[in-house]
C-alpha cells in the first residue's frame, strides 16, 4: 500500500522524465519491430505500416500506461484546477463576488467561534475543574450571599459532599514605596486554597496552610501579569519584601501564566488568618466566598440538599443570625460562568448560522447561473468526447478553487476581525494578546466552505453536464421555456429574504433597547464630573477622626481649584460595581420578625455629595458641617423608601434604627428626603437608600470606607481636564493614598450600558450584513432571470408591449417571492420570541412596530435591487434581441 | 495459417510476464517475442497491451526497471524480476495449476 503511493508520487514528480522514457521505450520496440518486418523481406514503409498495425494506437497505448502508472487521477486533477483559475480569472465580477461572500460569512463566523471559544468555552486554569463548585448562602433578600467565619467553619466542620472548602475575602492593598502608591486588587484566602484550585506556582511556593496561622510573616502570592508588570520579571523575587497598607509583606511565589483567580480582576493573595479575625465572633458578619470539590461521585445537586440540610440544622440552632438563610447552592464553576451568557451564545450562535446560510443560498445561486449559462459550452464540450464525469470534475474543481480562495480569505478576515471585537467587548477579557485564530476554527471553516460549495456546485454541474449535447447546441441560446433550477431560485429568494427580516428585526430590537436603556434617568448627572476612588493606608486611618480631617483637608484644595463647582464623597459610587447594605427598622413601628427586616442600600457621604452629583434634594436639608461625631446622628432616605414607608406623612423627623452599621450615637433622625439612583444596573427596580454623613461613620464600616473613598467633582468644563491638578492635591494631602479608576463619571455610566451597546452594536452589524447579501442575492437571481429571458421581453416589445409594462413584470415577479419571504420572515421572528425577550430593555420581542420596519427596510431593497435589472430589460431594443439568435 | 487465435484475459498476461522474467531480464520487445515463440503464435496479445501490464506490474513492485544497452546498441528498458515479484509467481502459478486441474475435473465430468 505504501510502496503503491510512494510509487505514484515518485511517478507524479518525475513526470516529464517519465513521459520521454515512455515514449523511448515505445519508439523502441516500434524500431525492432519494423527491423524484423524488414529483415523478413518487407519493403520499409510497409514494415512499418505493419508494426504500427501489430502494435495498436501508440497514443492510446500511452494512455494506458499513464493510467497503469497510477498517476492520471492526479495529473487530470492538476489540469483541471489549472482550467479552472483560468476560466475564473476570466470572469473577475463571479469570482470576486462568490469569494467575498464565502470570505465574509467565514470569517464572521471564525471570528466570533474563537472567541467565544476562548473567552467563554476555555477550560478554568485548575486541575480538573468540573469538579470545582462555588458554595452560595440563599437568603430570602439575595441569591448568591456570602458566608460568615462561624458559618464556614461549621460547614466545613459537617460537610461531607464537599471536600477542600476552601474561603477567600475580597482585599484592596496599596502598593507603596519607592515613590509610588498603585492600588492593587486581591484577596485574602485560607491556606488550602490553592491547594483545592489545584495549581502550583511557577516561581517559589504558594500561600500553605503554615502561612494561616496568627504567628506567620505576612506573605503573599502574585499573579503572573502583576509580576511581569510591578515586579520587572525578575527571576529572584521570591524573598523580597513589597509594602502593602504599610506592612511590609514577603513575596513568597508567582502563579503561572494564564492563571486567574475565581475573583477575576485578583491580581495578589495573601492568608486569611481567620483564626486571629475578629469577625469570627459574629456569625451575621458575612464576607467569605467559599469555593469547594465535590467528592466522589457526587454530583452538584446532591451536595446543595446535604449543605442545605445543614444550612437548616444551622438556622435552628442560631436563629438571630441566621434566620434570613434559606438555604445553600452548590454551582459548578464552569457553569457559572457559562451560564450567565448561555442566551446569548445561543442567539449570537442563531444569528451566525443564518448569516452563513444566506452567503450559502447566494453563492448557490450564483454557482447555478454561472453552470447554466455554460451549458451551451459544456454541451460543445460533451460533443467533442468529453465524459460526463470529465466535466463535472472539472466544474467541480472550480467550485474547489473557490471555497479554497473564500476558506483561505475568510481565516484572514477572522485574524483581523478578532482583535476589533475584543476591544469593543464589554467583558473583561482576561490574556486579550493570546486569542487568535483557532486551529480548529480554520479546520472547521475550511470543511464548511468545501461542504457548502461542493453541494452547491455539484447539484447544477451534474444538471448542465448532462443535457443532451445535441439540442443544447441547436438551440444557438437559451430556450424559451423555464431553465433548469427556476423553482430553486424562486425558493432562494423567499429564504434570503425571510432570514434577512429575521437579522433587520433582531438588530432593531437590540439598538431600540440600547436606546431606550441610554435614556433612562440615572438620578443623577454625570456631565463635568470627575469620579476617583482613594484608598488610604489602614494603619493611619484607623478611626473616624483622622479620616474626616483628611476628607476637610483635600475637599477644601480640590474645592479652591480653578473651575471647580463642588466636590463630595461617597463610600460607593453609582454604577461603578460597589455597595453595601444595612437591615434597619422604624422607630415607634410594630416589630416585624427577623426575616421580614428591610434593608437598605447605605451610603457614608459628605455634604457636599448630593450638589456634586446633582441628586435633587426633595424634602428636609442635606447635610451640614454641623453633623458631626458628637452630634446627634443623622440620615437621609430616598423618595422610594419614604413613599414606602411613609406613604400618608413625611419621614423627616422619624427615628431609624440600623443594623450591623449603627452609629455610635444611637438611633439615626431622618432629616432630609433625596431622589433615587441607579446603584448596580440602570434597568434596576427602584431601591431603599440610607444615607449617613461622613462624620458619623460607624467604626464598623470604618474600614470599608477606608479601603475604598471615591470622590466626585464637578467642574465648569471637561472632566478629563481636572485629572491631573486632581491627583496632585492627593498627593500633597496625603502620598501615601492610592488613587484609582479616576474617570469621568460618564465612563462609569457608559460602562454600565456596555454590554447593550455591545449587543446592538452586532446585531447592527449582522443585519447591515443580511441585508447586504439578500439584496446581492436577489438581485443577482432577477438579473440572471433576466438575461435569460431576453428573448421573451425582445418579443414581448415586438408585439406592442411598452417598457414600462416590462419594467412592472420584472419588478412584480421579484417582488412577489420578496414578500412571501418576508411574510415567513416576520412569522419566524415572532416564533423566535422566547429566545430573546431576555436580553431586551424596555421593548418586547414581538415588538409590531420594529417588525414592520424591519419588513419596509428589507422590502426597500428587494425593489432597488429588482429595479436596476429591471430597467435594463425595459431598455432592451427588440430588434437587437430577435436578431441576435 | 488460419489457426484460431486465443484471447488472453487480462490477470493470465500478468502470470506470463512474471514466468518469462523469470529466466532473465528482458525489454518490453523481447518479451514480446518470447510469448509469440513459447506459444507458437497461438496466442493473439496486441503488442501495446504489453506495456500498460509492464507499468502495471512494475507498481506493484513486482518487477523492476532499468535502462541498458540492447543488443544492437540501442538504449532500452529492460526488467527483471523481485524477491516479491519471484513469490506472486508461484504463487500464481500454483494458483493456476489448480484451477486448470479442477476446471479440468468438472469438464470430464460433465
Amino acid at each position: 500500500m505504501l510502496t503503491d503511493l510512494l510509487f505514484r508520487l515518485r511517478a507524479l514528480l518525475r513526470r516529464t522524465s517519465a513521459e520521454a522514457e515512455l515514449d523511448d521505450e515505445l519508439r523502441f520496440h516500434l524500431e525492432r519491430q519494423v527491423d524484423k518486418l524488414t529483415a523478413a523481406g518487407l519493403p520499409r514503409d510497409q514494415a512499418m505500416r505493419r508494426a504500427r498495425l501489430d502494435f495498436g494506437g501508440v497514443e492510446q497505448v500511452k494512455e494506458d500506461c499513464r493510467h497503469a502508472r497510477g498517476t492520471r487521477g492526479l495529473e487530470r486533477l492538476g489540469q483541471d484546477l489549472r482550467l479552472g483559475g483560468r476560466l475564473l480569472m476570466k470572469s473577475p465580477g463571479f469570482t470576486v463576488v462568490a469569494v467575498a461572500t464565502l470570505a465574509l460569512a467565514l470569517g464572521a463566523n471564525a471570528a466570533i467561534f474563537s472567541i467565544v471559544d476562548a473567552v467563554l468555552i476555555r477550560p478554568l486554569p485548575y486541575a480538573d475543574p468540573h469538579r470545582l463548585v462555588w458554595m452560595f448562602c440563599q437568603r430570602v433578600d439575595r441569591a448568591k450571599a456570602p458566608f460568615s467565619i462561624a458559618d464556614f467553619d461549621d460547614y466545613r466542620r459537617q460537610g461531607r459532599s464537599v471536600q477542600d472548602l476552601a474561603a477567600f475575602s475580597t482585599w484592596g492593598a496599596n502598593l507603596t514605596g519607592e515613590g509610588r502608591a498603585e492600588r492593587l486588587q486581591g484577596i485574602k484566602i485560607t491556606g488550602n486554597f490553592l491547594g483545592a484550585l489545584g495549581v502550583r506556582p511557577v516561581l517559589g511556593r504558594g500561600i500553605e496552610p503554615a502561612d494561616d496561622t496568627p504567628a506567620a510573616a505576612p506573605a503573599v502570592v502574585v499573579t503572573y501579569g502583576l509580576w511581569q508588570r510591578l515586579l520587572g520579571a525578575d527571576p529572584r523575587v521570591t524573598g523580597r519584601t513589597i509594602l502593602l497598607n504599610g506592612r511590609r509583606y514577603t513575596v513568597a511565589g508567582v502563579l503561572p501564566r494564564g492563571f486567574f483567580f475565581p475573583q477575576r480582576d485578583a491580581e495578589i493573595a495573601s492568608a486569611l488568618v481567620l483564626d486571629a479575625d475578629p469577625r469570627r465572633a459574629d456569625r451575621g458578619d458575612r464576607f467569605l466566598r467559599v469555593v469547594g470539590r465535590l467528592g466522589q461521585g457526587v454530583t452538584a445537586e446532591r451536595a446543595t440538599a446535604e449543605l442545605s440540610a445543614i444550612s437548616a440544622r444551622l438556622q435552628r440552632l442560631y436563629p438571630v443570625t441566621n434566620v434570613k438563610n434559606t438555604g445553600v447552592r452548590a454551582i459548578p464553576m464552569d457553569q457559572e460562568i457559562i451560564g450567565n451568557l448561555r442566551t446569548a451564545l445561543v442567539v449570537l450562535g442563531g444569528a451566525v448560522a443564518m448569516v452563513l446560510l444566506l452567503a450559502c443560498a447566494n453563492l448557490g445561486h450564483l454557482l447555478l447561473a454561472r453552470f447554466s449559462a455554460r451549458r451551451h459550452e459544456l454541451a460543445v464540450r460533451r460533443a467533442l468526447g468529453a465524459t460526463s464525469g470529465g466535466l463535472v470534475r472539472q466544474l467541480l474543481a472550480e467550485s474547489c478553487l473557490i471555497a479554497g480562495a473564500g476558506a483561505a480569505l475568510g481565516v484572514l478576515f477572522a485574524h483581523w476581525c478578532i482583535p476589533l471585537l475584543l476591544r469593543l467587548s464589554p467583558e473583561q477579557v482576561p490574556d486579550m494578546g493570546a486569542i487568535g485564530v483557532d486551529p480548529r476554527v480554520v479546520l472547521f471553516v475550511g470543511t464548511i466552505s468545501l461542504l457548502a460549495v461542493a453541494s452547491f456546485g455539484s447539484w447544477p454541474a451534474v444538471l448542465a453536464a448532462r443535457s443532451a449535447p445535441a439540442a443544447a447546441i441547436r438551440a444557438a441560446g437559451p430556450s424559451l421555456a423555464g431553465t433548469p433550477g427556476a423553482r430553486l431560485r424562486k425558493v432562494l429568494i423567499g429564504l434570503e429574504a425571510g432570514l434577512a427580516v429575521v437579522l433587520l428585526t433582531a438588530a432593531g430590537l437590540f439598538a431600540k433597547s440600547f436606546a431606550r436603556l441610554a435614556q433612562v434617568d440615572l438620578g443623577f448627572d454625570p456631565r463635568g464630573v470627575l469620579a476617583m476612588k482613594l484608598s488610604l493606608p489602614s494603619d493611619r486611618y484607623a478611626a473616624p477622626a483622622p479620616v474626616s480631617r483628611f476628607a476637610q483637608r483635600l475637599g477644601q484644595t480640590l474645592g479652591a481649584l480653578p473651575g471647580v463647582e463642588a466636590v463630595g464623597v461617597s463610600s460607593s459610587l453609582p454604577l461603578s460595581g460597589t455597595w453595601a447594605a444595612d437591615d434597619f427598622t422604624i422607630a415607634g413601628r410594630p416589630p416585624l420578625q427577623t426575616s421580614e427586616t428591610p434593608s437598605a442600600q447605605y451610603r457614608v457621604v459628605s455634604p457636599g455629595y448630593f450638589r456634586a452629583m446633582a441628586i435633587p434634594l426633595v424634602a428636609g436639608r442635606a447635610f451640614g458641617e454641623d453633623d458631626r461625631l458628637e452630634t446627634r446622628p443623622v440620615a437621609i432616605v430616598n423618595q422610594t423608601m419614604a413613599a414606602r414607608f411613609w406613604p400618608h406623612g413625611s419621614p423627616l423627623g422619624a427615628r431609624l434604627k440600623l443594623g450591623g452599621y449603627a452609629p455610635a450615637g444611637g438611633d439615626a433622625e431622618v432629616v432630609g428626603v433625596v431622589g433615587d439612583v441607579k446603584h448596580q444596573q440602570i434597568d434596576e427596580e427602584p431601591t431603599f437608600d440610607v444615607y449617613v454623613p461622613l462624620r458619623q461613620v460607624s467604626t464598623g464600616y470604618l474600614s470599608y470606607l477606608v479601603n475604598g473613598m471615591w470622590w466626585v467633582v464637578r467642574g465648569s468644563g471637561e472632566p478629563g481636564a481636572l485629572a491631573a491638578p486632581v491627583r496632585a492635591a492627593v498627593r500633597a494631602a496625603d502620598p501615601d493614598v492610592a488613587t484609582s479608576r479616576m474617570a469621568p463619571l460618564s465612563r462609569f455610566a457608559g460602562d454600565a450600558v456596555a454590554l447593550r451597546r455591545f449587543n446592538a452594536w452586532l446585531a447592527g452589524a449582522f443585519g447591515g450584513t443580511a441585508l447586504l447579501l439578500a439584496a446581492l442575492g436577489i438581485y443577482g437571481v432577477i438579473a440572471f432571470s433576466v438575461a435569460q429571458r431576453q428573448r421573451e421581453i425582445g418579443l414581448r416589445m415586438a408585439f406592442g408591449a411598452r417598457p414600462a409594462e416590462i419594467l412592472r413584470l420584472v419588478i412584480a415577479q421579484g417582488l412577489t417571492l420578496a414578500i412571501a419571504g418576508v411574510a415567513g420572515g416576520v412569522l419566524a421572528s415572532l416564533l423566535l420570541t422566547r429566545l430573546t425577550a431576555r436580553l431586551l430593555y424596555g421593548i418586547g420581542a414581538g415588538d409590531a412596530a420594529t417588525l414592520w420596519e424591519a419588513a419596509c427596510i428589507l422590502l426597500g431593497a428587494a425593489l432597488l435591487a429588482c429595479w436596476v435589472p429591471a430597467r435594463r430589460a425595459a431598455g432592451v431594443d427588440p430588434m437587437v434581441t430577435l436578431r441576435h439568435e | 495459417m488460419a489457426d484460431p487465435k486465443i484471447e488472453l484475459p487480462q490477470g493470465t498476461l500478468d502470470l506470463l510476464i512474471l514466468k518469462i522474467l523469470a529466466l532473465s531480464a528482458q525489454h518490453g520487445w523481447a518479451i514480446s517475442e518470447r510469448l509469440q515463440q513459447i506459444s507458437r503464435d497461438a496466442l493473439q496479445v496486441r503488442q501495446g497491451s504489453l506495456y500498460p501490464a509492464l507499468h502495471r506490474l512494475e507498481r506493484r513492485g513486482w518487477i523492476r526497471a532499468r535502462w541498458g544497452e540492447s543488443e544492437n546498441n540501442r538504449r532500452a528498458k529492460y526488467y527483471e524480476l523481485t524477491d516479491a515479484g519471484r513469490k506472486q509467481l508461484a504463487a500464481e502459478e500454483s494458483a493456476w495449476k489448480h484451477l486448470t486441474a479442477a476446471v479440468g475435473l468438472v469438464l470430464e465430468a460433465g
